[in-house]
């Protein structure tokens, strides 16, 4: 949320401590119920036609916090949020990719749009957007 | 089936038990499974239906649904993982001993999808710190281990009913992931 701009560092640290963040870091359902005292937030879990539609939106896309394991392989146990930018067309290939930033790496990633919706998967599919 | 065709069938049986033998299936499980999913453009790449309303079709309808396409890169890998075998035994041979393959096949696909479920529940009900370990089938009911990426040795499971629901309580085994922190 930070890198998309919606709360600076102080609020960020409030925000980490109405989340209930311990050492197992922040629950999803905890996340999203607090965050919606403060933020109106879409939870799109479980459905990736409603992620592509939110983050492909024409008019006004809005970018997706996604949960997915840290490996590309398919059984990576270690999870962490990414932002979901949105998909497009690899240059050299015509594939489709999914462009995300990744806070681990601090930059803008992209991968195949079907191991990244793999990996979404494996994760169980838990996503929300903040809305504007 | 002839007796001797008998024989080599018995002989597989005995082989496929091994635990080398297994150990190596499961290698070979795993690289279908993985080519399964670089396979870009697949549409139908390997997916495990997430949600309640998808629950009940584990494990009949999906296994058989992954069987056709996995099939056929299990025995690939399998064919590449015992070489010998499938050099020296007749065709019958090899195709039973692929068919046979498949019987582990079902936990360990299964397991794959339990651990993308028990993710879920792990995520929302725990924090996105925890590890999910790999679901273990002991006396006919599945446990799911989970840990912590800062501090592996705190352990807990997730308990999973017949219909591969978590059934765990959500404050206790957050209370033994922390609890040593918190001594």
């Amino acid at each position: 949320m930070q890198w998309l701009g919606v709360v600076d560092e102080e609020l960020a640290e409030r925000l980490s401590r109405s989340c209930e963040e311990t050492e197992l870091g922040c629950d999803f359902d905890t996340a999203v119920r607090n965050l919606r005292q403060d933020y109106e937030i879409d939870e799109i879990s479980g459905d990736e036609a409603r992620v592509r539609l939110v983050v492909g939106d024409l008019v006004a896309p809005s970018p997706a916090i996604m949960l997915l394991p840290y490996d590309l392989v398919p059984f990576g146990s270690q999870f962490h949020a990414i932002v979901l930018l949105g998909f497009r067309p690899d240059s050299s290939t015509g594939r489709e990719q999914a462009v995300f930033m990744d806070p681990v790496t601090g930059t803008e990633e992209v991968c195949s749009s079907n191991l990244f919706m793999i990996r979404w998967n494996l994760a169980g599919e838990l996503a929300l957007v903040v809305c504007a | 089936m002839s007796a001797a065709s008998q024989t080599q069938i018995d002989e597989l049986h005995k082989w496929l038990a091994r635990e080398d033998t297994q150990e190596r299936l499961r290698a070979c499980i795993d690289r279908a499974v993985s080519k399964l999913n670089h396979a870009i453009d697949d549409e139908a790449a390997f997916r495990v239906p997430v949600g309640e309303a998808n629950r009940p079709i584990l494990p009949r309808e999906w296994l058989s649904a992954h069987r056709g396409r996995l099939g056929e890169l299990i025995e690939t890998e399998w064919r590449s993982e015992f070489p010998e075998i499938a050099r020296r035994a007749a065709e019958g041979i090899v195709a039973s001993a692929a068919s046979m393959a498949w019987a582990p096949v079902e936990p360990e696909l299964t397991a794959i999808a339990l651990r993308a479920w028990a993710s879920g529940w792990a995520l929302r009900n725990l924090g996105d710190a925890v590890i999910v370990g790999e679901p273990q089938l002991a006396n006919g009911a599945w446990r799911v281990p989970v840990s912590l990426r800062r501090r592996p040795e705190a352990a807990a499971e997730l308990a999973l009913d017949s219909e591969f629901r978590v059934v765990s309580d959500r404050s206790l085994v957050r209370q033994q992931l922390l609890g040593p922190a918190r001594d």
